[in-house]
């Protein structure tokens, strides 16, 4: 049984306009897949695709007017979405860890960086303060930045803040580590050695991991099963190798050939038109305005088809 | 840092001479408070029946009043009543405004919707007026007296909090905080009160100079500290009546001493404000 399995998540935005009618935001529109132990799974899509929304909505960390509205999110034979607060808080940065974007708002500037790892391992766990310090010493040696817990957050690099983060994320050796563009605005060198980490933290311990990004090039280097998401669904989805071999869905196939090769000079090929308006999505498939393949049969919900090797398509042209 | 006292205590009065002699002025009158039974030169509240309303000099350099107390006395005297009521009242302000802040903000929603508009009713009414009303109806112990002017203190703290906690609460680290499976209650007074809590404090001086100054209008109008306690307000109230008659100092006084009081305290306040904000001292300066 995999770790985790979500089925069919919408999430929707719930508010009024000026004239008091409801509009509804539809964000997610049925996202499915599953994740098996000692798994990268990379999320990737362009903005507003509905990539970070998934993951806190699994994680429950949605505010109003954002609202789950069906789906499950199944880990370790509980469903995410209907447990109660306390429950769920026992899970997030125990079981479930989180590596968020933007390292260096997401630490408590007022609190030394040992001293919120040593309270995060405490706050779940029945470790003395000083098996807390011993671990969180331990663990920020092991990410390469050692001796730095008396360190400010003020005081840390990009690069160091991220670790710190992976740190704190992995503390109390979760089942599952979500990270959620974990190298976005680092310069390359510290990503590579980010995402290196990442990949020997996984490969070491076995946790599952899911990667969410917008860069194919980190799928295809440091995860093992990867997504595509659009408009807010998972549109193509299956073990990394067998996609990039083959990608299928129109948007799949544009999105890869719209990766900058290196020393291919000239303007690099772009997928035409706009993201769709999620407040009036097509009918049917998400993709067909901008499909260079659609036609009228496009108008009716495409079918998921699967492939070899647990490739599935959803697409009307497979 | 202790070996630093000297060249930043410096620094800090060149980066706020307001906030220096605000800080000045409390300190004589902190030294004042402490030391009364020593530097006074008489008890405060021992009448002389037959030296009454001496003009100053002598051995009264600020005359004596209506009962034959000597002024001198009374005023250094009154430094204590003034620290005693504004310092209680601003805790009680805080202790009932910042978590009443905290929760609101973060919380949002309805709740906050009916609290803050709680308060703006409490704001909007003359608060002086309230106080008497509460001071009369409760009695005009010393007790009653900080308790009203606490709380009608703490809609400043909740809203003072409250803004501070609308910008962090969906800042990264709060968003962390929650996805480390932190309740509420911690994510609250563990991570975003330290964060939240400067406005507060450089409020909090302001306020007690607003405590100081209700509670001489309350003992003025008779509700407050009652006399002979040597209180400001009450002495200022006292003097009122000799100020037609000629008997300035009674009154003058107690009310150099209650304007120089409130005077530092603001200006600590403002000092505190200028440099815990750095743009608000950049638009100043």
């Amino acid at each position: 049984m995999s770790l985790l399995s979500v089925e069919n998540l919408h999430t929707h935005f719930i508010s009024r306009d000026l004239d008091n009618r409801v509009r509804v935001f539809r964000a997610l529109n049925g996202v499915s897949f599953t994740l098996d132990a000692g798994q990268v799974l990379g999320l990737v899509g362009e903005t507003g695709a509905g990539k970070s929304l998934t993951a806190t909505s699994i994680l429950g960390l949605l505010r109003p007017p954002a609202k789950v509205v069906a789906g499950q999110a199944v880990f370790a034979g509980e469903d995410l979405l209907t447990i109660k607060e306390g429950a769920l808080n026992a899970l997030r940065g125990h079981d479930i860890g989180l590596v968020v974007q933007s390292p260096k708002s997401s630490l408590d500037p007022l609190s030394r960086i040992g001293d919120q790892l040593i309270r995060i391992h405490r706050a779940h766990t029945n470790a003395s303060g000083a098996e807390a310090r011993a671990r969180a010493e331990a663990m920020l040696t092991s990410l390469g930045i050692p001796g730095r817990m008396r360190a400010w957050p003020h005081e840390l690099s990009g690069g160091m803040a991220q670790r710190v983060l992976i740190a704190l994320a992995l503390m109390n050796a979760p089942r599952l580590l979500i990270a959620d563009e974990p190298t976005t605005g680092l310069d390359v060198t510290v990503q590579a050695q980010i995402l290196d980490l990442l990949r020997d933290l996984v490969r070491r311990s076995g946790v599952a991991a899911m990667v969410i990004t917008h860069d194919l090039g980190v799928v295809a280097h440091y995860c093992d099963a990867m997504a595509v998401m659009y408009a807010g669904a998972i549109v193509e989805s299956g073990p990394v190798t067998a996609v990039f071999a083959r990608p299928t869905h129109p948007y799949t196939v544009n999105l890869i050939a719209a990766t900058p090769q290196r020393l291919r000079l000239g303007a690099a090929r772009t997928i035409g038109g706009p993201p769709p308006n999620l407040l009036a999505l097509p009918e049917g498939c998400a993709y067909r305005d901008r499909c260079p393949l659609a036609g009228p049969d496009c108008a009716t919900p495409p079918p998921e088809r699967a492939l070899a090797d647990g490739h599935v398509v959803r697409c009307h042209r497979v | 840092m202790s070996g630093l006292a000297l060249p930043r205590l410096i620094g800090i009065t060149r980066r706020s001479p307001t906030l220096a002699i605000g800080a000045a002025i409390l300190l004589v009158f902190a030294a004042m408070a402490i030391a009364a039974p020593w530097i006074a030169p008489f008890d405060p509240v021992q009448a002389q029946p037959f030296n009454v309303l001496a003009a100053p000099g002598g051995a009264h350099p600020f005359g004596t009043d209506g009962n034959g107390m000597d002024v001198l006395s009374r005023v250094i005297a009154g430094a204590g009543w003034a620290f005693g009521i504004a310092i209680p009242a601003v805790l009680v302000g805080i202790l009932a405004g910042v978590p009443l802040g905290l929760y609101t903000g973060y919380r949002g929603g309805w709740f906050d919707e009916i609290a803050m508009r709680f308060f703006d009713a409490l704001r909007v009414f003359p608060s002086i007026i309230l106080a008497l009303a509460v001071v009369a109806a409760a009695g005009p112990s010393l007790f009653n007296v900080v308790l009203v002017i606490g709380l009608l203190d703490s809609p400043v703290f909740a809203r003072v909090v409250r803004a501070e906690v609308l910008a962090l609460r969906h800042s990264g680290f709060v968003e962390s905080a929650r996805a480390a499976g932190n309740p509420t209650w911690r994510i609250l007074f563990v991570h975003i009160l330290p964060n939240a809590i400067q406005g507060a404090m450089a409020q909090a001086a302001v306020r007690a100079a607003w405590a100081v100054r209700i509670s001489a209008t309350l003992a003025f109008l008779g509700v407050g500290v009652q006399p002979p306690t040597p209180e400001w307000g009450a002495m200022i109230r006292q003097g009122a009546e000799y100020l037609v008659t000629g008997q300035w100092w009674v009154g003058v006084f107690p009310g150099l001493a209650l304007i120089l009081m409130v005077l530092g305290l603001n200006m600590l306040g403002d000092g505190l404000q200028d440099l815990l904000d750095p743009r608000r001292k950049a638009a100043t300066r």
